[in-house]
């Protein structure tokens, strides 16, 4: 039986909000803020809802006007991308459900190279980490308290 | 005591069993503020009784409750004085943070804003203060720093949309906006961690973060600058203090 060809979010650092068509992603780790938009944000939910390559493919197909080897290309290029940033990574099993039933539209996107902008600027909202991040518990003693 | 021409703001939602020592933690600082002005955020208990029993303090209620970026909007409507503070009532003012925020400013004219660390410590008092964030941090908080009134000209207002995260996106328009900031290397600001507040028992990051930075992007997009803004401490260096209704690049319309 062939591998699963799936992707999921790099651990629990890595959050993520899709708003109007433009994902944010948080890489709380490293203190990155992403923001994808057009074919990006396709691949990106697709990815993290756990669907294998050949349906990425399939709503990428489904949306945007390209010929399909330019859409595997770029997508594999960006999944690529993904990765390396330690934003997502392989997962060994298929977690996605099936996607929708193909709704092609009556005339697709022009299709736009997917991509990020990558933001560092926010470090300091992390350094708060602390202070914010708390369960019930509230938060650790220090040792010496 | 001697008194600064400071509005100090404090936003409470039933905060009864809490503000009183922020109220104390204020008129402690040497100089005071002129002005104490407590926003009651649409409280339940007796948050607008406490701060009556301050005969000099300003209480403004808000009727419902609306959220802390409304209670400061209201507040700094109110204020009267060229220089504006706040303080949540959950949180504390350590002494002498007035004394070294103004003194920052008078050294440092172009800087239209004074900030120091901000310290984490656990509440109530009773028994001994916990403090758990070491070292004290710099972050984009309102109860750390000070401003001069034009800021809120320039930049405007907080943005009342956000129940969370208005801090934030205030101080990221500041950035945008390259308003100079003096950062201080002393802790202004202890932020008191309680069950019941906003953030307790919650991620840092919620909605309207992830809006707060997609707002961003698209005002530097807006700009055709798809680039990192300048630290807190190096934001608007070199450049002149904004004038009252300049423009600003980046300003929250």
């Amino acid at each position: 039986m062939r591998p699963f060809e799936c992707w999921k979010t790099a651990g629990n650092d890595v959050v993520h909000e899709t708003i109007e068509n433009e994902t944010i992603v948080i890489n709380l780790a490293g203190g990155i803020y992403y923001s994808l938009r057009g074919s990006a944000v396709t691949i990106w939910e697709n990815a993290v809802d756990g669907r294998e390559f050949a349906e990425i493919l399939d709503a990428m197909a489904a949306t945007y006007d390209a010929p399909s080897e330019v859409l595997e290309r770029e997508s594999r290029r960006f999944l690529a991308e993904l990765e390396a940033e330690g934003l997502l990574s392989r997962n060994g099993e298929r977690t996605g459900t099936a996607p929708p039933a193909a709704t092609r539209p009556v005339s697709r996107l022009t299709f736009d190279l997917p991509r990020f902008d990558r933001f560092d600027d926010m470090k300091e909202m992390l350094a708060l980490d602390p202070v914010h991040d708390v369960d019930a518990g509230g938060w650790p003693l220090r040792a010496d308290s | 005591m001697t008194t600064a021409p400071v509005s100090a703001i404090v936003p409470a939602w039933n905060a009864e069993g809490f503000l009183r020592e922020a109220i104390v933690s204020i008129r402690g600082q040497d100089p005071k503020p002129a002005e104490v002005i407590v926003v009651d955020d649409g409280s339940i208990d007796r948050t607008a009784d406490v701060a009556s029993s301050f005969g000099d303090v300003t209480c403004i209620p808000l009727g419902n409750n609306h959220g802390p970026a409304a209670a400061r909007n209201r507040g700094i409507a109110q204020a009267r004085q060229p220089l504006l503070a706040f303080l949540d009532a959950d949180d504390l003012w350590p002494e002498g943070r007035l004394r070294l925020l103004l003194d920052a400013l008078e050294r440092d004219p172009a800087a239209a804003v004074a900030m120091g660390r901000v310290l984490g410590c656990s509440f109530p008092v009773a028994g001994g203060r916990r403090v758990f964030t070491e070292p004290a941090v710099v972050a984009p908080v309102f109860g750390c720093a000070l401003f001069r009134r034009e800021v809120f000209d320039t930049v405007g207002l907080l943005d009342e949309r956000f129940r969370t995260s208005e801090d934030q996106d205030f101080f990221l328009r500041m950035r945008e906006g390259r308003i100079q900031i003096a950062v201080l290397d002393k802790v202004t600001l202890w932020y008191c961690h309680r069950p019941g507040s906003v953030t307790y028992g919650t991620n840092w990051w919620n909605h309207d973060t992830f809006l707060v930075l997609k707002n961003s992007v698209a005002r530097r997009r807006a700009l055709g600058r798809v680039e990192n803004l300048p630290s807190l401490e190096e934001s608007g260096k070199g450049k002149p203090v904004p004038k009252e209704g300049e423009p600003l690049e980046g300003r929250n319309s």
